[in-house]
């Protein structure tokens, strides 16, 4: 069996001592990348926020909540999404719909009170995959930066979307 | 027992029950809607059908009496086929709100259709909608659900002896509604949207608070009188939110009343978290010694009350009073009767509450927590002065001011809030144990909830007390 002494330290030669060719590895990437971006206009990044880029159809960003054709609430606070939440990011108070609101809710239970704690959530997408109503999307941006901690507390006013939204269990 | 035959197999079972509830007892599961075990057969949902051999058409089991002989097919063709069809006219009118419904995961409906029934409807008009309608003073009715199975009628002209909800119109109309002019205001609203299989009774208490599968349940007993009605405990978070009936087919409990189905918030809300003195909160290293300062110097010692404590805790309260009052060479005095019900038997409100609103005064008297004059001499005593020292467990008394009162409560009440000190308890559930009903039936019950850390019960506060008493004396030896 062939032994290889390991304990011997390897000498460099003169011409090693310099480093030329790794030296020249890093800078061949370096200025094909100049060349890129320099003359042929292929750089990789955006010059955010002034230009942003395209969100995947997958995409899970900020929530929001949908109401049906009428312009109904979609969400009956059946609490499905905060029974599933892996980080308990959601609260959920039900009501009964009062006689005002009737026009605004098909079911006679409504969410008095929906909240999203942002600071919790992973998003993980599963209260959009356990809403039997089509309710609750995350199809919004991805951008969530706050400077106070209240604003990272989605409340259903900021979630609730004006009309339609796509079919139930559907995606944009 | 009478020797019957399901599906060919050869069984045995008790013959004075419903057939229903005798197939239940060997594994056989015939599914039912307006079955009750304390309720009388209607055979109104025809759910149960099943096929009796020598007879030609398919019969109701609730309404077939067990004998000897008796032959039954449960599972054939023929009877799945007559249960998927009831199915789908009991769900032709059915909202299938399951999200929005209270009873979804406890509804009967939903594990018949999903045992019995096709899955799909063939039913393509619109469904009729009756708006929902408030019949008492706690109860909704939401007639899209109801699948007019008469139980609620039934139980409450058999059980409750009052007749306020009927069935009107025929057929496809048919509805349940109220009888009078009034709401219902009986003890019963709870119970009759428990016995309701589907969504259409629910009380406006526990309406749209959580849902039915977020609860841990654990075996309880009520707390709220002497009859002591099984129940199961429905938690979460730690919080009592329900009380749920355990059926009992031997005891015959089947039924809860609203005072103690309803009666949690003391559970949940106001709790004593402290030791107290003189209404503010302190600590139990101030507090303990100063009580242990206050019953050395005392002339008599009265503890009151103890019917709110289980068995077990009563024992442990005995073995430390006893050895306090050794110790101190002072008799100690402990009445457990604190309210004239507890000196008479039990009188019944109606079928199921008493008079008596301790769950454990058989207890607390079988152990001898008890005086031979009785509370009225007691508070006599304590007036005159004769009593100084007076710890009271769990009871709300008018004593005077003479006394140097403890109040061991669980709740900040007005008597923890006047009285001299006061010590926070846990609850019943909070500890597993047992209550003696007014029947001397000892009633084991689970614990259910989690105390808040650090809260001696009533017995481990006496237990301490004696630690204390016994650590001065020492430091009086060690001194000398």
């Amino acid at each position: 069996m062939a032994t290889v002494n390991v304990a011997q330290k390897h000498q460099f030669s003169w011409y090693e001592k310099f480093y030329f060719w790794s030296i020249g590895k890093g800078m061949w990437i370096t200025i094909r990348h100049f060349v890129k971006t320099a003359f042929f206009n292929k750089q990789v990044t955006v010059e955010f926020p002034e230009k942003k880029r395209q969100y995947s159809s997958r995409f899970r960003g900020l929530h929001s909540m949908k109401r049906d054709e009428l312009g109904r609430e979609r969400c009956t606070a059946c609490f499905c999404c905060m029974w599933i939440c892996p980080a308990d990011a959601i609260k959920i108070e039900a009501s009964e719909v009062p006689q005002v609101r009737q026009h605004l809710h098909p079911e006679d239970k409504f969410a008095k009170k929906f909240e999203i704690n942002l600071l919790r959530c992973i998003f993980c997408g599963l209260c959009e995959e356990a809403c039997p109503k089509g309710a609750i999307y995350l199809d919004g941006t991805g951008e969530l930066a706050a400077d106070n901690r209240d604003d990272l507390i989605l409340t259903k006013e900021r979630m609730m979307e004006k009309v339609g939204g796509p079919l139930i269990g559907q995606r944009n | 027992m009478a020797k019957i035959k399901i599906d060919g197999v050869a069984l045995e079972v008790d013959e004075k029950k419903n057939l229903i509830d005798a197939a239940k007892d060997v594994g056989v599961d015939i599914p039912y809607f307006c079955y009750h075990p304390a309720l009388t057969v209607v055979g109104m949902c025809r759910m149960c059908l099943i096929e009796i051999e020598g007879v030609p058409r398919l019969q109701a089991a609730c309404n077939t009496p067990v004998k000897e002989g008796l032959s039954i097919i449960t599972k054939s063709a023929r009877v799945k086929e007559a249960r998927s069809g009831t199915m789908e006219f009991l769900l032709a009118n059915h909202p299938l709100d399951c999200p929005v419904c209270d009873k979804a995961g406890e509804c009967r409906l939903q594990d018949n259709a999903f045992g019995s029934g096709e899955g799909e409807s063939r039913f393509e008009f619109e469904k009729r909608n009756i708006p929902q309608e408030e019949i008492g003073t706690n109860l909704y009715i939401n007639h899209n659900r109801c699948i007019v199975c008469y139980r609620c009628v039934r139980f409450e002209e058999e059980k409750v002896g009052e007749s306020n909800l009927g069935l009107f119109e025929r057929g496809y109309h048919s509805i349940i509604g109220l009888a009078k002019d009034e709401p219902i205001h009986h003890n019963y609203q709870g119970a009759l949207a428990d016995i309701c299989p589907v969504g259409a009774l629910l009380n406006h208490k526990t309406l749209f608070k959580s849902r039915v599968w977020w609860y841990k349940s654990h075996k309880s007993v009520c707390h709220k009188c002497s009859t002591g009605c099984h129940v199961t405990t429905n938690v979460r978070d730690n919080k009592m939110y329900r009380y749920m009936v355990r059926e009992n087919h031997e005891k015959q409990m089947f039924f809860l009343c609203d005072k103690g189905r309803f009666d949690l918030d003391w559970m949940n809300q106001n709790r004593l978290f402290a030791y107290q003195e003189a209404g503010n909160p302190s600590t139990s290293i101030e507090v303990i010694p100063k009580i242990a300062n206050s019953i050395q110097n005392a002339k008599g010692i009265v503890v009151l009350g103890g019917a709110h404590e289980s068995n077990e805790m009563l024992v442990r309260i005995k073995a430390a009073l006893n050895e306090l009052s050794s110790l101190l060479s002072k008799p100690i005095l402990w009445e457990s009767r604190t309210s004239d019900s507890q000196y008479k038997d039990p009188e019944q409100v109606d079928f199921l509450l008493t008079t008596d609103e301790h769950p454990n005064t058989k207890g607390a008297i079988e152990i001898g927590a008890l005086t031979t004059d009785g509370i009225e001499t007691i508070a006599k005593d304590i007036k005159s002065g004769k009593l100084d020292m007076v710890f009271v467990i769990k009871e709300e008394l008018e004593l005077g001011s003479k006394a140097t009162r403890v109040q061991l409560d669980t709740n900040l009440t007005e008597s923890a809030k006047l009285a001299n000190y006061a010590v926070p308890l846990k609850i019943f559930c909070e500890e597993a144990g047992s209550f003696t009903n007014k029947k001397g039936w000892k009633q084991d019950f689970e614990k259910s909830m989690e105390p808040p850390k650090g809260l001696p019960s009533s017995a481990e506060f006496f237990e301490k007390l004696l630690i204390a008493i016994r650590a001065k004396e020492e430091l009086v030896v060690g001194n000398r």
